[in-house]
């Protein structure tokens, strides 16, 4: 890659084009690889797909720039402590609506942090849910018969059908 | 699973990522979902990977005592939130027992019975609420027997080890809960060594007691008996290998009755107390032992990390990550109190009470855990569905 270059564009699935720093990107592997691909020097003008969608392509950019100079450079405790704060008030979102998709998109990007993160916010929202309210996030359909709800709640009686 | 275009599809992979962090309590009722959750909730591999992302957070200190109503109160508290939550204390016993190991979110049980020489124990993962009965060892043991409870990596298995309070060849059985048998181990010759009441602990696949070794050959122990015929020692069980050995304590410390065995960051380590003047006050210092490989000739080798002066007399417990967990007898209200203090603020705070006198124990490093300890009856009515 040439060093000259500061930021690259990338595009959305939905063909939207985003703009994200070198040092942002480095946090993802596949855009490291992509980095070091010969598209982004001066006299390439093809744009890479990232299979994310817009809307969560700008979450996952705000992680990066936000995280990249820690990550690039180390931080002192009070920096991680600030950065903690920033990551649960980045992380309040619509589980179905974005974090879902948040999570896909880590996932996708090889991003450990934002993963982790994602992960961990996914189940503070989920423990104290009901299993008609998991149900319904997740488009699952009870699939036992009143048979099986029976023997399961004899075994368990802290498992609940509703 | 259906495919929703403003949901996307979650694969199994990050499912699972985010379900192993949930409290046991969360799973056990999630577990009803659907057929293809409660299938992976109770794969082994998820037990394991849930075990390490729990094992990873700060373990709970869990404390049960015997009251003088007979009554049993088994209570736990969070590192963060610092506040006592009382478990069902009938899952464990109705009767007055004692913990007497916690491994992976497993306690061991010891109830009390009348008939010292047919032990009655119990696992049981107050997680997820199940509790299975130990079957009796091979053999009976006509007097005081010591019990050990414990989990080696090595062998994927949880062990609890029963002696005679001498240890002697024929006397010893081990129960492994992947085999669900008792068998007889032979220990080996070391003379004359008896186990002190204290409860074990257990780290890194071995089981430790404090014990004392006799000086003078075949000549019957008394310990705390006027003449110093013995000389304390650390009797380890390795879980994997079945074997015995005894371990030196550190020359530097006096080993004494009120000094305790604990664990320190995955490590064995003493709790050593020095009464200060007419017990006004008490010195305690951490040991933490080293297993060395070769080098020093040593296998062993000890450090005293931390040396604290308390400004009233206190009794150390066990180390709760950086805590010291401590008891103090307060004789006029006939009460025993709990208190940690902190290793590095030496901020001290009560958290339980007691009746004096009345047994107690006290875990620190339990994680709560989907390890099954007697599913039997599960195992059978799932082959089924």
């Amino acid at each position: 890659m040439s060093s000259s270059v500061e930021a690259i564009t990338v595009l959305s699935s939905d063909g939207d084009e985003f703009k994200i720093t070198v040092s942002a990107a480095k946090l993802s592997k596949p855009l490291n690889w992509m980095l070091e691909d010969v598209c982004f020097s001066d006299d390439c003008d093809e744009v890479p797909t990232i299979e994310v969608n817009s809307k969560t392509l700008v979450k996952v950019i705000e992680y990066c720039e936000k995280h990249a100079p820690r990550a690039n450079s180390g931080a002192s405790d009070s920096d991680a402590e600030e950065l903690k704060k920033w990551d649960i008030e980045f992380m309040k979102m619509d589980v179905k609506d974005i974090l879902f998709h948040i999570l896909m998109a880590a996932n996708y990007l090889h991003m450990e942090g934002l993963y982790d993160l994602a992960c961990q916010t996914a189940a503070d929202l989920m423990k104290g849910m009901t299993v008609s309210q998991i149900r319904k996030i997740f488009h699952i359909k009870n699939d036992f018969s009143s048979e099986e709800q029976e023997q399961l709640r004899r075994q368990h009686p802290g498992c609940s059908f509703d | 699973m259906a495919i929703d275009s403003d949901n996307p599809f979650l694969p199994h992979e990050i499912i699972t990522n985010v379900l192993k962090r949930l409290p046991v309590k969360s799973l056990i009722r999630f577990l009803c979902v659907c057929k293809q959750w409660k299938n992976l909730i109770k794969t082994r591999s998820f037990v394991a990977d849930h075990l390490q992302h729990s094992s990873n957070q700060s373990p709970f200190l869990i404390w049960h005592w015997n009251d003088d109503t007979k009554r049993q109160h088994l209570e736990m508290m969070d590192y963060k939130s610092r506040v006592l939550q009382g478990l069902p204390s009938t899952m464990i016993s109705s009767r007055a027992c004692r913990i007497v190991g916690s491994s992976n979110g497993v306690l061991c049980v010891q109830i009390y019975t009348e008939t010292s020489s047919l032990p009655s124990l119990l696992l049981c993962n107050p997680a997820t609420r199940e509790v299975s009965e130990v079957p009796q060892p091979i053999n009976n043991i006509n007097g005081e027997f010591r019990v050990g409870f414990g989990f080696s990596p090595i062998v994927n298995d949880y062990k609890i080890v029963i002696s005679g309070a001498t240890l002697l060849n024929n006397l010893v059985e081990v129960y492994s809960l992947s085999k669900r048998s008792w068998k007889e181990i032979k220990v080996g010759n070391f003379g004359v060594v008896e186990f002190s009441p204290c409860p074990p602990v257990t780290a890194n696949g071995a089981i430790f007691w404090s014990g004392c070794f006799s000086l003078e050959g075949e000549n019957n122990l008394v310990i705390g008996g006027g003449e110093e015929n013995y000389d304390w020692v650390i009797i380890s069980f390795d879980i994997a290998m079945e074997e015995f050995s005894l371990i030196s304590l550190p020359d530097l410390l006096d080993f004494g009755f009120w000094d305790k065995l604990t664990v320190y960051k995955g490590k064995l380590a003493i709790l050593s107390l020095d009464v200060i003047g007419h017990y006004e006050s008490s010195r305690i210092d951490l040991w933490v032992m080293e297993e060395n490989i070769g080098a020093s000739g040593e296998r062993w080798s000890w450090s005293n990390i931390y040396t604290v002066s308390t400004f009233s007399y206190m009794v150390p417990c066990c180390i709760w990550l950086d805590e010291i967990v401590c008891k103090v007898d307060n004789i006029p209200e006939d009460e025993t109190a709990l208190y940690i203090l902190n290793l590095n603020t030496l901020e001290l705070k009560k958290f339980a009470t007691c009746r004096r006198g009345y047994s107690h124990s006290i875990t620190s490093t339990y994680v709560e855990s989907l390890v099954p300890v007697a599913n039997i009856h599960n195992e059978k009515a799932d082959s089924k569905s």
